[in-house]
């Protein structure tokens, strides 16, 4: 018998759950599905996950850890190119777990631990933001007073942590399959960033519609 | 005793290995104490019981769960046992599943009621609870205060039968549960959960029953709880055990078969 590193298991089931619960939204996805998917036992499945919620929490958890690294890097920001990749890959974290956007009420209402810990998602979101809007304008990228900072900053993560939804409801049947995801993203942070031109300054608000103008193009 | 199982309930999964192991009432007997070195439970008297139990040392657990029914008190703990390892193995749907738990908690309750001094009665009450706090989480089972219950139910096993191995490894997985679920803090001053507690509990568990694949898997599955990833090559070890290990009967072939599982993926 091969010698292996256990969890490998443990592992393979988080990976199948996250796509199946990305698919077809986790209310929809039993672990009867999992398991036939995975081909394992139930007892297989229950040995590591005994409970659905486990499974949620496992991945939440890790998403949780990789927004964070990557929220840190929002204070790097200095121009509409930097804001531009941010974003981009910002949505692309959201789009690996779009399940957990796509139910979220849904989500909120039955696990504890989503209930209080999207709480500082949300403000951790909210942060880096400010954060960015601190290094755009500390380079001169925009021109905005203090006291509109906490209003676009807000606006921003709403349409952020919302945009995939949106998608959703305009298109419930594709717009969450892998093959939009490149589109969806691009609108998501334009919209994002749009967000920004009332105080852009000149050249990089130029900058900013070529860039859109670009992608559009791209996916025209 | 609990009312017959409706006609209209699902029909139970099969094992995947049916016919795999032949019991008989005598064969159960003669086998008896190798068969129940996991619980040191004592060889029923009447042939009724140990057909009954034959039926579930062949892994034909809906039949043995009936069995064990129609005999009343006599056959209680044989059907709270087959209800248990099925809905833990093979049950696929999970509402069914933690369904049959909770049936199986409240059956063993009132077994406990009608004979205190029986300790299968407070395991398999403490059994169900726990899979069911498993199924709809810890955090949750623990703020419905099921916590006490399955901790006390599992003292009182081991204060009636201390050789009752599947009980050590079970109040083992409960230290750890509560550790993981609720951090060492909280589970020590709230449920009493304590690592160094849960990890000779599980010891335990292998030196009075060395052959359990089943207490080899919890060990494991605890260690990682209580210790993470530094005790993964610990708990290789211990899958390779579990899967080396020659099962006697349906569900020690069960756990086998997982621990193989767990190292062939």
């Amino acid at each position: 018998m091969a010698k292996k590193a256990p969890r490998r298991t443990a592992e393979r089931i988080l990976e199948v759950t996250l796509e199946l619960f990305n698919r077809f939204g986790e209310p929809n996805v039993s672990t009867t599905l999992i398991s036939a998917e995975l081909n394992i036992s139930p007892g297989n499945l229950y040995y590591h996950y005994p409970a659905k919620d486990e499974l949620i929490n496992s991945l939440f958890d890790r998403y949780e850890r990789s927004l964070s690294e990557l929220l840190n890097a929002s204070d790097n920001v200095r121009d509409v190119e930097d804001a531009w990749f941010f974003m981009h890959t910002l949505f692309e974290l959201i789009w690996q777990y779009r399940f957990l956007y796509r139910d979220l009420n849904d989500l909120l209402s039955k696990n504890r631990r989503l209930e209080t810990h999207f709480q500082w998602v949300l403000k951790n979101k909210t942060r880096a933001v400010k954060a960015m809007l601190d290094g755009l304008s500390r380079a001169g990228s925009i021109d905005i007073d203090s006291r509109e900072v906490d209003a676009t900053a807000t606006s921003m993560v709403v349409v952020l942590t919302y945009w995939l939804s949106y998608e959703y409801v305009r298109d419930p049947r594709r717009a969450l399959e892998p093959e939009h995801a490149q589109v969806a993203l691009l609108r998501g942070a334009h919209h994002v960033l749009n967000l920004l031109m009332p105080y852009l300054v000149p050249a990089q608000r130029q900058h900013l519609l070529s860039l859109v103008t670009a992608y559009d193009q791209g996916n025209g | 005793m609990a009312e017959h199982p409706s006609p209209s309930k699902p029909p139970w999964k099969p094992i995947p290995f049916s016919g795999a192991f032949a019991f008989d009432a005598d064969a159960v007997a003669t086998h008896w104490v190798r068969l129940h070195a996991c619980d040191a439970q004592p060889l029923p008297p009447d042939d009724a019981a140990r057909r009954a139990w034959a039926l579930y040392h062949q892994g034909e657990f809906r039949a043995a769960f009936e069995a064990g029914l129609r005999l009343g008190g006599a056959g209680a703990t044989v059907a709270n046992k087959a209800c248990c390892i099925y809905a833990n193995y093979l049950e696929p749907s999970e509402p069914v599943r933690l369904a049959l738990f909770l049936e199986t908690a409240e059956r063993a309750r009132l077994q406990a009621v009608q004979e205190p001094l029986n300790p299968a009665a407070w395991y398999w009450q403490a059994y169900a609870l726990g899979r069911y706090s498993q199924g709809i989480s810890v955090a949750k089972a623990l703020a419905q205060g099921l916590g006490q219950r399955i901790r006390g139910a599992l003292e009182r096993t081991i204060e009636l039968q201390p050789a009752h191995a599947d009980a050590h490894a079970a109040l083992g997985a409960f230290h750890a549960e509560v550790i993981d679920k609720v951090g060492p803090l909280i589970g020590r001053m709230t449920y009493g959960a304590r690592k160094d507690v849960g990890l000779a509990m599980y010891r335990k568990a292998l030196d009075i029953n060395p052959d359990s694949a089943m207490a080899h898997l919890e060990y494991a599955r605890g260690l990682i709880m209580l210790e993470g990833a530094c005790q993964n090559t610990e708990a290789t070890r211990l899958y390779q055990r579990a899967a080396a290990i020659e099962p006697m009967d349906a569900k020690e072939r069960l756990d086998r078969d997982l621990a193989r599982a767990e190292l062939h993926d």
